[in-house]
């Protein structure tokens, strides 16, 4: 009866003008064919096979990121809210950044019913193809405000340069 | 072309997104959990007027340096508005906002709560 009354809470309201920020099905066919890689991947380790995919809903948490390029850095931004610094792990392997962690449910209480359920949680792992020419020695990394910003900083020979002309006169 | 539309061409728009939303009825309460990254404390504007809840979370400008070379999110502001249909205690709204993520906890009227009556036997 109560969860009746907060469902009818939702009707209505702006919410269907405005569009969501994509989730990762909606991110192009390489981003969904990465999604359901993960989830292969980890239902292979999970023990439950390729079917068990079948019966799942499969709508774990999958970070959305954007990648930048300036003259001597590369910048990941990637969105993940409500995870602290030590759920993410960040790796550089060759010119491949692998970001993974987990995203945990918060703590069910007594006496709660789901009115809506549209956040994901869950295990996740993103593998990003680097431009060449970055130092995996040199990647610094800030979490703010549920947003993880990764600076790759590009070899020397890999920036812009600008060559001097000499004009004769 | 007349000035105001000159204007307008040069005013950035935010675009906006709706944020994802979790929400649950703990009895006493409703609590809504909404995603909002990129929005800190002083971001996140709550409006309840006569039934209509408004969440609004303004994302930091900021972090736009260099050109895009792959995107999968656009930054925005979040707004998402619900209509309510129990009594909540206006005076009583609750919010946290914590990496990204708002917490909005609604109580509801007295009138309204569960309660549980007593029954004396004899």
């Amino acid at each position: 009866v109560e969860a009746r009354g907060v469902v009818a809470f939702l009707k209505g309201g702006i919410m269907s003008l405005l569009p969501r920020r994509r989730g990762p099905e909606e991110r192009g066919p390489l981003a969904g064919l990465q999604h359901e890689m993960n989830r292969l991947f980890e239902d292979f380790f999970s023990g439950g096979g390729p079917l068990r995919s079948l019966f799942t809903d499969g709508d774990t948490f999958l970070p959305a990121v954007d990648i930048r390029e300036t003259n001597d850095k590369i910048v990941i931004d990637a969105e993940l809210p409500g995870l602290n610094p030590q759920d993410v792990t960040i790796r550089v392997e060759g010119e491949r950044l692998v970001l993974s962690g987990e995203r945990r449910q918060e703590k069910k209480e007594q006496n709660e019913s789901y009115a809506r359920v549209e956040r994901s949680y869950g295990r996740f792992e993103r593998q990003l193809q680097l431009p060449p020419g970055v130092d995996p020695e040199k990647v610094d990394a800030t979490f703010k405000n549920g947003v993880l910003t990764i600076e790759i900083a590009k070899k020397e020979e890999a920036k812009p340069k600008t060559i001097e002309v000499k004009v004769k006169s | 072309m007349t000035p105001g539309t000159a204007v307008q061409r040069e005013e950035r728009t935010t675009p906006e997104f709706a944020p994802v939303v979790d929400i649950y009825d703990h009895g006493e309460e409703i609590v809504v959990v909404a995603d909002m990254p990129g929005v800190s404390g002083d971001g996140v504007d709550i409006h309840l007027d006569r039934g209509t809840l408004t969440l609004r979370g303004k994302v930091q400008p900021g972090g736009d340096e260099g050109r895009m070379v792959y995107q999968e999110f656009q930054v925005g502001d979040f707004v998402r508005t619900f209509t309510l249909t129990e009594d909540i205690d206006a005076g009583g709204i609750a919010a946290e906002l914590k990496n990204g993520v708002l917490t909005l906890r609604l109580p509801k009227s007295a009138e309204r709560k569960p309660r549980k009556i007593p029954v004396k036997s004899g």
